[in-house]
């Protein structure tokens, strides 16, 4: 008995709080209500208490609207950012063509440069220009051939030069091309003058040395004083290359037991393996 | 008939296409002082795989357009590419020609004659001197540099040997 008693009891407070609870919520719906009513009213209190209870739910609102808006968006634009999406690629292969449209001016540009340089370097010659078609294809020789020949005026035996030096000379021609022999090549030797000390030698091509782009200067006098730095110029005798055409530096200085084999190590003034135009001496 | 015309057509360009990618390509820089030779190894490659005469001849023909380029007047490259396609053609019965250890032997041989060949015309035609010791060295590297050149292309000549095969042009 006294257990229901109990139970009745229980229950009945549950019953007054799930009411107040229930009124509670309803108030507070109602105030909610009543506050998205009177936000806008003149009264400021009111106004500014109405604002208070609904910017909460404002700021819900807003961010679940926003990003609503932007996935709409997201979809809505989606095939107008394909259009220009592949409009953007057009310009981008547009603009791959011009880079290489560029660069193939400027290599040109460099080109000609390179060839104007020769012709201001070597005013008082008559130049033909060539470029370089093909290099050597042994091992051994160190030869190239050039888009210039006879119909160009082109013989036998014509120095070539670049702006920084002698290359070599033309070793065989043909209508339209030409064989420059260069000075790198074993069986090319050149009779240069030592800058420093204005005694002759005798410059070779050397089998082992042409690899590391060097020439072995041999024949160097006796008595002549010669060091690393002394500048090589063509000396005009055979002929073949005119006088005073820079043609290398010394490198090392290889003494011997016997100062009649003593021999120096020179590096070529023009970097022959990297060049692609030439001039020949025409006259 | 039509069909084996095409066939030798497209071989011929296939070579020619080595040739020029040699001569424009390879031609115009060094590796460590040498040059590989691709059209060296097509020569090994067709003797190996076609015998004496098909090797012999191939080094003629691609000799042959070589020296006319360079305007050289002895045949240096044709003697040379004719010697190395004769020989890798006389050996090629010892030889699996499926096999890359096989094509690097002989990639190695072909290299030591070509190049020795080359030398001594060299120096014979030009009466210059050279130390041996510079020559050894040159035939190693460009040995190696040939050997590594052609398992790369081993693929590619497969290819040609399979389709030259199938439509038995060599036989």
């Amino acid at each position: 008995m006294l257990l229901k008693y109990n139970y009745d009891f229980n229950n009945r407070n549950k019953k007054k709080k799930s009411r107040i609870v229930f009124i509670t919520i309803i108030l507070i719906i109602a105030v909610i209500i009543a506050s998205f009513f009177f936000r806008n009213s003149q009264v400021f209190a009111i106004k500014a208490a109405s604002n208070v209870i609904t910017a909460p739910f404002k700021f819900i609102g807003n961010t679940i609207s926003g990003g609503f808006s932007s996935v709409s968006m997201y979809f809505g634009n989606i095939n107008e950012v394909k259009i220009e999406n592949i409009k953007l690629k057009d310009q981008v292969n547009e603009l791959e063509l011009k880079i290489l449209e560029s660069k193939a001016v400027l290599d040109e540009n460099s080109s000609l440069k390179t060839i104007l340089d020769i012709n201001t370097t070597f005013q008082h010659f008559k130049l033909k220009n060539g470029k370089i078609i093909i290099r050597e294809h042994d091992n051994f020789s160190q030869t190239f051939m050039i888009d210039v020949g006879l119909k160009d005026g082109i013989k036998l035996n014509q120095a070539v030069i670049h702006k920084e030096g002698l290359v070599g000379y033309i070793s065989s021609v043909s209508d339209n091309t030409s064989n420059v022999t260069t000075i790198l090549d074993p069986r090319t030797s050149v009779s240069v003058t030592i800058s420093t000390i204005n005694e002759p030698a005798i410059l070779k091509g050397n089998l082992e040395l042409k690899s590391n782009n060097s020439l072995k200067l041999e024949y160097i006098p006796i008595d002549a004083e010669i060091s690393i730095g002394d500048m090589l110029y063509s000396s005009g005798l055979g002929s073949m290359f005119p006088t005073s055409l820079p043609v290398g530096k010394v490198t090392k200085v290889v003494n011997s037991k016997n100062d009649s084999d003593r021999y120096a190590i020179a590096e070529p003034c023009v970097n022959i393996r990297s060049i692609s135009e030439v001039s020949v001496i025409i006259e | 008939m039509a069909k084996k015309i095409f066939s030798y057509f497209i071989i011929f360009l296939i070579l020619i296409c080595i040739f020029l990618f040699q001569i424009y390509v390879i031609d115009s820089r060094e590796l460590f002082g040498v040059k590989p030779n691709i059209i060296l190894i097509s020569v090994i490659v067709m003797s190996l795989w076609y015998g004496l005469y098909a090797g012999s001849i191939y080094g003629l023909f691609i000799g042959m357009i070589t020296d006319i380029l360079f305007g050289n007047s002895f045949g240096i490259f044709t003697l040379s590419y004719v010697v190395v396609g004769a020989v890798i053609g006389y050996l090629n019965y010892n030889y699996r020609r499926e096999s890359k250890v096989s094509l690097s032997y002989l990639t190695i041989f072909g290299t030591c004659i070509f190049e020795f060949m080359q030398y001594f015309i060299y120096i014979f035609l030009n009466s210059t001197s050279s130390n041996i010791y510079y020559l050894i060295i040159q035939i190693i590297i460009s040995s190696l540099l040939n050997v590594i050149l052609a398992f790369i292309l081993y693929g590619t000549f497969s290819k040609i040997s399979d389709y030259a095969e199938n439509n038995n042009l060599f036989y």
